[in-house]
C-alpha cells in the first residue's frame, strides 16, 4: 500500500517533467495446470522507481512470490521513457477460472488501472489439444508457426506448368527441428520439393525465419480442385513444467537441476487454395498442337546451308519460355520428299532453380538426296497462352539451301605430266580421352582402419626398442661378470651357498659316520660363500675369518657368533669327532641359511 | 629394391583380388559400352551400397559418370580411386583429363613444387607409407641389437653398423613422407563441387554476402559445418579452396572424397 502512495505522490509533484505515464498489467499465459506458476508482470512506464518492489494484494486462488524488476529506458523523438516491471510467480492453488483482478495506481490526479485477467486452472498437464495447437501458454499457432501456399493464379488450364511457392515461417528463438514438408496434390502432378531458401521477416513487429520452397505442379484433372494443405511436422522443446519459470532460471543450464526441457511434436498446417482447372478449349485448337502449354517462342536454324546432295543437314528448332518443357513435343516437322530425316534428339535446359523456364532443343539431321531437294519448309508449333487464354501457333522459315550435285566418278589422268611426290606423313598428334573400364573389381579396399590409428599396431613398435633396451642391460652384465672378478664372485656366491646347503641336507639323515662329511660339506659351503663375498682364496678361510675380516666390516655380533658356533662344530666333527656330542644338524643347517640369506643384505 | 620387396610383401597379406567379379559389374560395362551411361552409374552405385569397395570400383564409376556428362562426380569418384591406388596411371590420367574439363582448372599450378611435393606424398598410401617406415625402423633396431650381441672381433660389425645408420636414414626420410600423409588424414577432409556452380558466402545462409564461386569438379577442403535444422535439407559448409580463400557453401554443393 505504501508503495502505491509514493507511486501517486511522486506522478503528482512532476507531472509536466514526466512524459504520460502508463501502467500494465500482463500474464505469460492464460492456460496452466494445478501446481505450475505463471507470471504476472506489473510494467510501469514513466513513472518514478522507488526501487522498492510493489505490494500485491491477496489474491484469491493464487500464492505469490516477487521475482525481481526490469529497467528499461528508451529515447523516442528526443523524449526519454523509463519503464519499471515487477514480476511475480503466481501459483494457482486450485481448479477452475480464477481471477486476477484490475490493479488502479493514483497518477497525477487520475487513476491509471490495469485489465482484470482470467486464469483457467485445469487439474492435469494441459493437453496440447488438437494437432494444429502448440502449446499451453495460450499463445496462438500464427504467433509461432505459420505455413502458406501459394500460386500465381488460381484459374488454371488442364495440363498447364505452374510455379507453387511455399513458404514455412517459424518465429525466432523457438527451439525446433522439422520434417520437410509435403503438399497433398490430389488431382494435381506431384510436387517435388528441393532445398528451401531460408531467409528473415519481421511480420508484425515479430520476427521470424523463413524457409521458401519453390516447386512446379500441373493439373491433372478438370474441376473444381484443391491444392493442400501442406504439412510440416515438428520436434519443439518446451521447458519442463518441474522447472522454476522465475527470471533469471530460464537458461538452459537450469534443465539439469530442474527436470530439463520436454518435446513436443506438432503438424503444422497451411490453407488449402482452391483451384479451378479449365480444360484447353477445342475452338480454336490448331491441327499441329500437341499439348504444349505456356508462352513460348520459336527459333529454327539449319547448318549447313550449302552443301552437295547426301550431306547431312542438322535443323535445330529451339523452343524457348516458360510452360510444360519437360513434356514438350517436337514440333511436327514432315520433310518433303527428296529429304532423308532421321529420328530427332532433344536437349533440355532450364533457366531457374524449378524449370519452369528454360529452352528445349529438337535436333534433326536431314539430308538432301539431289539438288532438288533445296528447300525446308517451314516449321511450325503451336501453344496454348493459358494467360492469354488462345492459342498461338508460331512459324519459321522456309529455309533455302543450295545444294550441289555429288561428285561421280575418279579424277581424270593427265598423260605426260610426272606424279606428284608424296605428301611427307603428317606429325603424329596423339589423342586424349578417358582411359576405358577396368574390367574386374580388383583389389577390394582395407576394410580395417589404417595403421597408424590400430593401437596394437603401434604398440607393437616399441619391441625392438625394448628388445634394444633388455640386449643393452644383458650385455652390460655379462662384460661386468667377465671383467669383475669381485663383483661375479659375488653374484654366485648366494646360488653356490644354496647348491652346497641342499648338498648337505642330503647327508642329514645318515648316522655318524657321515657327520663328518656333513659337516665338511658344512664347512665347505662356508668357505666358499665367504671367501666369494670377501673375495679371498676360498680353500684359506677358517674360523679366523670372523675377527680377521668380518667383524672390522661391521658385520653384527649375532651373525659372527653363529659362524663361529658352526666353524667351531665342524670342527670338532672334522678333527675331534671323539668330542663331539649329538650334532644338531637341522640347526646347524639353519643356522648357515640364516647367515647367508643376512649377509646377502650386506655390503662386505 | 630390397625395401619394395619387403613393403609389399610384409603388406602382401590383403586379398590379391575380389574372387569373383560380381554380376552387376558386368552389367554395368555392358550398360557402359551401350552409351546407357546412367544406368551403368547405377549399377556400379549398387556395388558401392552393398558395400563393396575397390579403386576399380570407383575408376569404372568415375568414367560413367564422366561419360553421362557428370565431371563433378567423375573427379570425385577418380579421387576416391587415386586414394586406393595411388599410383595406378589409368586413375591418374582419366583424373587429370576430368579436371582439366572442369572449370576449375588452374594451369598455372601444373608443375610447380608444391604440385610435385604433394604428387611424391599421394605416390603411396598411408598404409604404405608406414610399412615402409617401420620396415626400416625394425631393420634399424635389428642391426643395432646385432651389433649389441656381436662380438667385437667380428669382421663384419662394420657393415652391420653401415646397415643400421642407413637403415636409420631411410626410416627418418620416409617418416617424413608419413607424416605428412597422417597430417592429410587428420586435417580437414577434402571434397569435390558437385554444382555446376556455386556460390561461397561470408555466411551460412542464402542471403549471406557472396564471397567467391566454386565449380563442378573443384577440390575444396571442408573446415566448418553448420547443419540444418530441417530433416531432409542439407545445412552449410565452411570450406577453404587451395588459395586458403574461405565461404560458406550449401552442403549438398560438394562431396568429401
Amino acid at each position: 500500500m505504501a508503495f502505491w502512495i509514493l507511486i501517486s505522490v511522486f506522478c503528482f509533484l512532476f507531472p509536466y517533467l514526466a512524459p504520460a505515464a502508463n501502467f500494465t498489467a500482463t500474464v505469460d499465459r492464460t492456460e496452466v495446470s494445478l501446481g505450475e506458476q505463471i507470471h504476472l508482470t506489473l510494467r510501469f512506464e514513466d513513472m518514478p522507481n522507488t526501487g522498492q518492489p510493489p505490494q500485491l494484494p491477496p489474491l484469491d486462488g493464487f500464492t505469490t512470490a516477487y521475482g525481481g524488476a526490469q529497467t528499461q529506458m528508451s529515447i523516442d523523438n528526443g523524449v526519454r521513457h523509463d519503464s519499471v516491471a515487477h514480476i511475480f510467480a503466481l501459483t494457482p492453488t486450485r481448479e477452475g477460472t480464477l481471477a486476477i483482478p484490475a490493479f488502479s495506481v493514483p497518477v497525477g490526479g487520475q487513476v491509471l488501472s490495469s485489465q482484470p485477467i482470467a486464469i483457467r486452472v485445469t487439474k492435469g498437464q494441459v493437453q496440447g489439444g488438437s494437432a494444429d495447437s502448440v502449446f499451453t501458454q495460450g499463445v496462438t499457432t500464427n504467433d509461432i508457426f505459420q505455413m502458406t501456399i501459394s500460386l500465381p493464379r488460381t484459374n488454371l488450364f488442364l495440363n498447364e506448368t505452374v510455379p507453387v511457392d511455399l513458404k514455412l515461417l517459424i518465429r525466432n528463438g523457438i527451439r525446433y527441428r522439422s520434417q520437410m514438408p509435403s503438399i497433398v496434390t490430389t488431382g494435381f502432378s506431384e510436387i517435388k520439393l528441393s532445398r528451401p531458401v531460408e531467409s528473415q521477416e519481421v511480420i508484425g513487429g515479430k520476427s521470424f525465419v523463413v524457409y521458401t520452397f519453390r516447386s512446379l505442379t500441373s493439373p491433372l484433372q478438370p474441376g473444381n480442385l484443391a491444392l493442400g494443405p501442406a504439412r510440416a511436422a515438428m520436434d519443439v522443446f518446451v521447458d519442463s513444467p518441474n522447472r522454476p519459470r522465475l527470471p533469471g532460471f530460464n537458461d538452459a543450464f537450469f534443465d539439469n537441476f530442474f527436470g530439463g526441457s520436454a518435446t513436443k511434436t506438432i503438424t503444422v498446417t497451411s490453407q488449402t487454395v482452391p483451384v479451378r482447372v479449365l480444360p484447353v478449349p477445342d475452338d480454336g485448337k490448331p491441327a499441329d498442337f500437341t499439348g504444349a502449354v505456356g508462352r513460348f517462342a520459336l527459333d529454327v536454324d539449319a547448318k549447313p546451308t550449302t552443301l552437295r546432295a547426301g550431306e547431312p543437314v542438322t535443323l535445330s528448332i529451339r523452343v524457348v519460355g516458360q510452360g510444360n518443357l519437360a513434356t514438350l513435343a517436337p514440333p511436327k516437322f514432315t520433310p518433303p520428299e527428296g529429304f532423308k530425316s532421321y529420328e530427332p534428339v532433344a536437349r533440355s535446359k532450364q533457366t531457374d532453380e524449378i524449370g519452369f523456364t528454360g529452352e528445349k532443343v529438337f535436333e534433326q539431321v536431314i539430308v538432301p538426296l539431289s539438288p532438288r531437294a533445296s528447300v525446308i519448309p517451314p516449321i511450325t508449333f503451336s501453344f496454348f497462352d493459358p494467360e492469354a487464354g488462345r492459342y498461338q501457333t508460331l512459324s519459321r522459315g522456309p529455309i533455302q539451301l543450295t545444294v550441289q550435285d555429288a561428285p561421280t566418278g575418279a579424277a581424270p589422268v593427265v598423260v605426260g605430266v610426272a606424279p606428284v611426290a608424296a605428301a611427307p606423313r603428317p606429325q603424329e598428334k596423339l589423342g586424349v580421352g578417358v582411359v576405358y573400364l577396368k574390367p574386374d573389381l580388383g583389389a577390394p579396399a582395407p576394410s580395417s582402419p589404417t595403421l597408424y590409428r590400430q593401437t596394437g599396431f603401434l604398440a607393437g613398435q616399441s619391441l625392438p626398442v625394448l628388445a634394444l633396451a633388455i640386449s643393452f642391460v644383458v650385455q652390460r652384465r655379462r662384460e661386468r661378470l667377465r671383467r669383475d672378478i669381485r663383483y661375479a664372485r659375488a653374484r654366485r656366491a648366494f646360488g653356490n651357498a644354496q647348491r652346497r646347503l641342499a648338498e648337505a641336507e642330503r647327508l642329514m639323515p645318515a648316522g655318524q659316520i657321515k657327520s663328518a662329511a656333513f659337516c665338511a660339506a658344512l664347512f665347505k659351503t662356508l668357505q666358499d660363500y665367504l671367501g666369494d663375498r670377501l673375495n679371498l682364496p676360498s680353500s684359506g678361510i677358517t674360523s679366523a675369518i670372523v675377527e680377521e675380516q668380518l667383524q672390522p666390516r661391521g658385520v653384527p655380533p649375532e651373525i659372527c657368533q653363529a659362524l663361529k658356533e658352526v666353524f667351531t662344530a665342524c670342527d670338532t666333527a672334522r678333527f675331534a669327532p671323539s668330542l663331539q656330542g649329538n650334532l644338531d644338524r637341522e640347526r646347524l643347517v639353519k643356522i648357515v641359511r640364516e647367515v647367508v640369506t643376512a649377509m646377502e643384505k650386506m655390503v662386505l | 629394391m630390397f625395401l619394395w620387396i619387403l613393403v609389399f610383401g610384409i603388406g602382401g597379406f590383403v586379398p590379391f583380388a575380389f574372387a569373383d567379379v560380381p554380376p552387376a559389374f558386368r552389367e554395368a560395362a555392358v550398360l557402359y559400352d551401350q552409351g546407357q551411361f546412367d544406368q551403368a552409374v547405377a549399377r556400379y552405385e549398387s556395388l558401392l551400397a552393398a558395400g563393396v569397395r575397390s579403386a576399380n570400383l570407383y575408376f569404372n564409376l568415375g568414367n560413367a559418370h564422366f561419360k553421362a556428362g557428370h565431371v563433378g562426380r567423375a573427379i570425385l569418384n577418380y579421387e576416391r580411386a587415386r586414394q586406393l591406388a595411388p599410383r595406378d596411371s589409368d586413375v591418374d590420367g582419366n583424373l587429370g583429363f576430368a579436371v582439366k574439363q572442369s572449370k576449375s582448372f588452374d594451369a598455372t599450378a601444373a608443375g610447380s613444387w608444391s604440385v610435385w611435393l604433394a604428387d611424391s606424398r599421394d605416390s603411396l598410401t598411408t598404409d604404405e607409407w608406414t610399412w615402409l617406415t617401420i620396415t626400416s625402423y625394425w631393420l634399424a633396431l635389428l642391426s643395432v641389437i646385432a651389433l649389441v650381441w656381436l662380438p667385437p672381433a667380428i669382421e663384419w660389425r662394420r657393415w652391420l653398423r653401415s646397415a643400421a645408420i642407413t637403415f636409420g636414414a631411410i626410416a627418418l626420410l620416409v617418416s617424413v613422407g608419413l607424416g605428412a600423409r597422417i597430417a592429410i588424414e587428420e586435417g580437414p577432409p577434402a571434397a569435390i563441387t558437385l554444382a555446376k556452380e556455386a556460390v561461397a558466402r561470408f555466411a551460412p545462409m542464402d542471403d549471406g554476402a557472396k564471397h567467391f564461386t566454386v565449380y563442378e569438379g573443384q577440390k575444396l577442403w571442408i573446415i566448418g559445418e553448420r547443419p540444418s535444422r530441417m530433416q531432409g535439407v542439407s545445412g552449410w559448409l565452411e570450406v577453404e579452396r587451395a588459395d586458403g580463400q574461405r565461404g560458406w557453401v550449401p552442403a549438398d554443393a560438394i562431396e568429401k572424397i
